[in-house]
């Protein structure tokens, strides 16, 4: 550096990179957005109890028992089913999977989305026509029925359902990101990158991706639910992963339906957990989304 | 008007025909061999090839393709390989179950929700808009075949009465009995639809009510009642009235749920049979007709649009 030049004044923390600057945005965030606070509060006990399954089960959730159809107790939280299995250790372990399978297949189809979405706005013209035409032909396909063939045609297994998941989330995705794209490559600053020598890859990746990241994860976070619903469907249908890892979607489907009228809590636990964390998942995407995006609040 | 109709129809026809291209592959490249599937384990290595002779399996994808393609537009998707029949004879006994249902659900979601997100939106704030409000995003996250197995189980435990579950005529064999079965699916099929409606209706009265025009028709007297139900719903429908239209679509799909759930005999139920005997040409029928069905949809919805709003048409 030569002498005399004056440094310029280097901030000695971000507002981001130190915790009490994080914390102030999250305080924020929860007086802004008091439900949305309670969700994310809800969504990270929900991730601790996946993690932590083993801590949290008070039985093996596949052993049998003696204690057939025994109702709600302190001995068993959620009640036990027709084998004795304990309900509430079921409900525990079961997160994990609806969690594991919801977030690779929201990762997987958030990427993959965006980054088509991006590329088809970017470089735009016939190429942007030709893959607009193949989004219109993915989201021909109703969600439910195109992941029923997938699955039912390549068998089921936690990958199988999760990249079935994960294509039927892209095109739509791939969507919503294109627009805001399409206003951002007019940007001075896209141009002066051009002029620079930049290739498209590097402005895409660097210059547009990260101006499109908050719509990505609030689009990412509204469809955490949609894909847990999908995942309980599937199950429901017995198109869920292997039969013997207790799934939400499973625990209320095939023989529980017989003796449900006997015993509610078959019924209504894992129903009450899905509906919760899916109520979470939308309730943190709506506040999220009021945040970075004030066009779209309260559609 | 005559050139956005065919700009459209022009549009519609790539979609539909990478549509019919994704439907043709996604049978032709899981693992597995059609002729292995459907003669069993035990068929002579003659016996195969002879089956992929007799079923044009040796010839180019992309012949095999065009061929399927236009014995598809004839109404013709091949024999089912377990039911032993055509295709088409399996769908057309199911479509109809399955088409009442969805009319019925998206029926009953337009008359609940377009009338209780106008309140919402009126009574804007106020304690029957907060619980319209929770109850729809409620109603959006509860799982379709939860929501049918609790209607099932409760009833059946408080009061010794349960939906209907079994049997099944048709409605124009037996209308009142066909209404009492298909109430209680079309309640669960279309929920979350209902629920959709009603935030819509009232995000979009909220903005509508707002306008200009609105203020001008409440300045000249006109009494609430009409400035609410002419000059505000009316233009406010526009946008749901799309949404009904692309629904309709997702309702077929959730159909596949409540079927199972109350055991009725459609097409979701047939195509689940399907999916569980790799009855291909089944799968690869319906998968095509719901696709299909939401194509053509979303064009009568576009164009429907540009009628109920000059503003696109002349733009």
């Amino acid at each position: 550096m030569a002498a005399g030049t004056k440094a310029l004044p280097i901030p000695t923390r971000s507002p981001f990179a130190s915790p009490s600057g994080l914390g102030r945005s999250l305080v924020r965030f929860a007086r802004r957005k008091p439900l949305g606070a309670v969700s994310a509060l809800f969504l990270l006990g929900f991730v601790t109890m996946a993690l932590l399954a083993p801590v949290f089960a008070t039985h093996d959730p596949r052993e049998f028992g003696l204690e057939t159809f025994a109702s709600p107790s302190s001995a068993h939280f959620f009640g036990t089913d027709q084998y004795g299995r304990d309900i509430f250790s079921r409900v525990v372990y079961g997160s994990r999977l609806s969690l594991t399978i919801s977030l690779t297949a929201v990762l997987l189809g958030t990427t993959v989305g965006s980054l088509v979405g991006i590329a088809s706005a970017y470089i735009g013209g016939r190429t942007d026509m030709i893959i607009q035409r193949f989004v219109d032909a993915m989201l021909s396909f109703p969600g439910l029925i195109f992941a029923i063939a997938l699955v039912g045609l390549v068998g089921p297994s936690i990958k199988n359902v999760a990249i079935a998941i994960g294509i039927v989330t892209a095109p739509s995705l791939s969507r919503v990101v294109r627009g805001p794209v399409m206003s951002i490559k007019q940007n001075v600053y896209i141009e002066a990158a051009q002029s620079l020598g930049a290739g498209q890859t590097r402005i895409m990746l660097r210059h547009v991706l990260p101006n499109v990241m908050a719509i990505i994860l609030v689009l990412a976070t509204a469809r955490l639910g949609a894909a847990i619903l999908i995942e309980s469907g599937l199950s429901f249908l017995g198109l869920g992963p292997s039969p013997d890892t207790p799934t939400w979607g499973q625990m209320l489907s095939g023989e529980a339906l017989y003796v449900m009228e006997v015993a509610w809590w078959l019924a209504v636990f894992p129903g009450v957990a899905i509906t919760l964390v899916v109520l979470a998942f939308n309730l943190l995407g709506d506040s999220l989304r009021d945040i970075f995006d004030p066009h779209l609040r309260g559609r | 008007m005559r050139k956005y109709l065919i700009e459209r129809l022009v549009l519609a026809i790539p979609v539909l025909v990478i549509v019919t291209l994704g439907v043709f592959l996604l049978v032709r490249v899981i693992p597995g061999d059609v002729a292995v599937l459907r003669l069993g384990p035990d068929a002579t290595p003659e016996e195969l090839q002879q089956f992929r002779e007799e079923h044009g399996l040796t010839r180019p994808l992309m012949v095999q393709y065009v061929d399927w393609v236009g014995d598809a537009l004839r109404g013709d998707f091949g024999e089912s390989f377990w039911e032993r029949r055509p295709v088409v004879e399996v769908v057309r006994e199911k479509f109809p179950v399955t088409f009442e249902l969805a009319v019925l659900s998206i029926a009953y979601s337009a008359a609940l929700g377009i009338p209780l997100g106008v309140i919402s939106a009126v009574k804007q704030d106020g304690w029957t808009d907060q619980l319209l409000r929770f109850g729809a995003i409620l109603f959006l996250a509860i799982p379709a075949f939860w929501l049918g197995i609790l209607m099932i189980t409760f009833p059946s435990i408080w009061w010794g009465w349960k939906p209907p579950t079994a049997g099944f005529e048709h409605v124009w064999d037996d209308p009142l009995g066909n209404l009492y079965r298909m109430m209680f699916p079309a309640f669960v099929v279309g929920a979350s639809t209902m629920a959709l409606v009603l935030r819509l209706t009232r995000s979009t009265m909220l903005e509508v009510l707002r306008a200009d025009y609105v203020r001008t028709a409440r300045a000249k007297g006109l009494a609430e009642r009409i400035v609410v139900g002419k000059h505000g719903l009316r233009n406010a429908l526009i946008p749901v009235i799309t949404i009904l239209g692309l629904q309709l679509s997702v309702l077929l799909g959730g159909s596949v749920i409540a079927e199972q759930v109350f055991a009725l005999p459609g097409m979701g139920t047939s195509m689940l049979q399907g999916v569980f005997r790799r009855d291909y040409p089944l799968i690869q029928a319906y998968v095509l007709i719901f696709a299909a069905i939401y194509v053509l949809m979303n064009l009568g919805v576009d164009l429907l649009y540009s009628v109920l709003d000059p503003r696109i048409r002349y733009s």
